[in-house]
Order: C-alpha cells, then structure tokens, then sequence
C-alpha cells in the first residue's frame, strides 16, 4: 500500500513536470530566443526525464524512452493500468 | 452567404469577406474593430502543484473563466 502511494505520487509529480515543460513549450514556440525561459524548459524537462526513469525503475516503463536494456520486456509483465499498474 | 454562424446570437460575431466587401445579409450588428495584443513577456511562473491545478504556467494568464462552473481549490 504504501509502495502503490509512492507510485501514485511519483507519477503524478511526472504529469506536474511534465506540465511545466509542454507549457514553457507552448511559449518559446513565440519565444524562441527567450533566455530564461529556455533555462526554465531544460531545467523541467531534466526533472521530467528524471522522474521517469525513477518510475521505470521503480515500477516499469511508462514509455519507450524508458524500456531498459535487459533481458526482460517489463512492459509486457508490469501490471496493467487496470490491475492498478497505473494511476 | 451568411455573415453570421449563428443568427440568432451574432451581435459578436465576424464579418465575412466577400468581393464587394463586407455585407450584413443576416442583419446582426457587427461592427468592424481593430484589436491589438500585447506580446507576452516570461517574467514569473507559478510552483508545478499550482501550475497544474490553474491549468497554466503563467500567472498573467491565469484569468477567472468561471463562467461555466471550473472548480478550484
């Protein structure tokens, strides 16, 4: 339960994040010598692909971005979102 | 051709260009405006809790469009 908390947070911090950078996204689209907002779109998208790979390893890939290189295709045997794989 | 999509309710809706100019066959009161937008400038940014909440990043365009009952907490 406690572990299905985590996953729960850490997944919505991703849509959070993730948020911030499709937004700044939208505004350098009009902006695109826009300094800080440049800074502030790499700053989120790093916490973006962070927060991803933390939930890959934690919990499975979310995207293909995020499939490890092993010996295992995890996408398959993950728990599916309704088996409460996903939030 | 109509000037208006919906005649009924067209006191703010469009002109439609048409090669003898701009005609009024619906009989709405349309009026011809120029508009200008100031170009937005990034200046702050709201937290990510907030920015998802409010639906943007950006707190000059957080406007009250409540009109249609958006919950906010």
């Amino acid at each position: 339960m406690n572990q299905a908390k985590n996953r729960q947070e850490l997944f919505s911090w991703i849509n959070k994040v993730s948020f911030m950078a499709y937004d700044m996204a939208l505004y350098l689209d009009t902006h695109p010598q826009d300094q800080q907002a440049l800074a502030f779109f790499q700053k989120y998208s790093q916490m973006r692909r962070q927060a991803l790979a933390a939930y890959a390893a934690q919990f499975g890939p979310l995207n293909m971005d995020c499939i490890d290189n092993d010996d295992h295709w995890h996408w398959a045997t993950q728990p599916w979102p309704w088996e409460g794989g996903c939030c | 051709m109509h000037n208006c999509y919906q005649p009924n309710n067209c006191g703010a809706m469009p002109y439609t260009m048409q090669p003898e100019g701009y005609t009024n066959s619906v009989n709405c009161t349309c009026y011809l405006a120029m508009a200008t937008v100031p170009w937005q400038q990034f200046t702050s940014s709201y937290e990510p809790e907030k920015a998802f909440r409010i639906g943007t990043v950006f707190p000059e365009l957080d406007k009250p469009f409540l009109g249609r009952g958006v919950m906010r907490s």
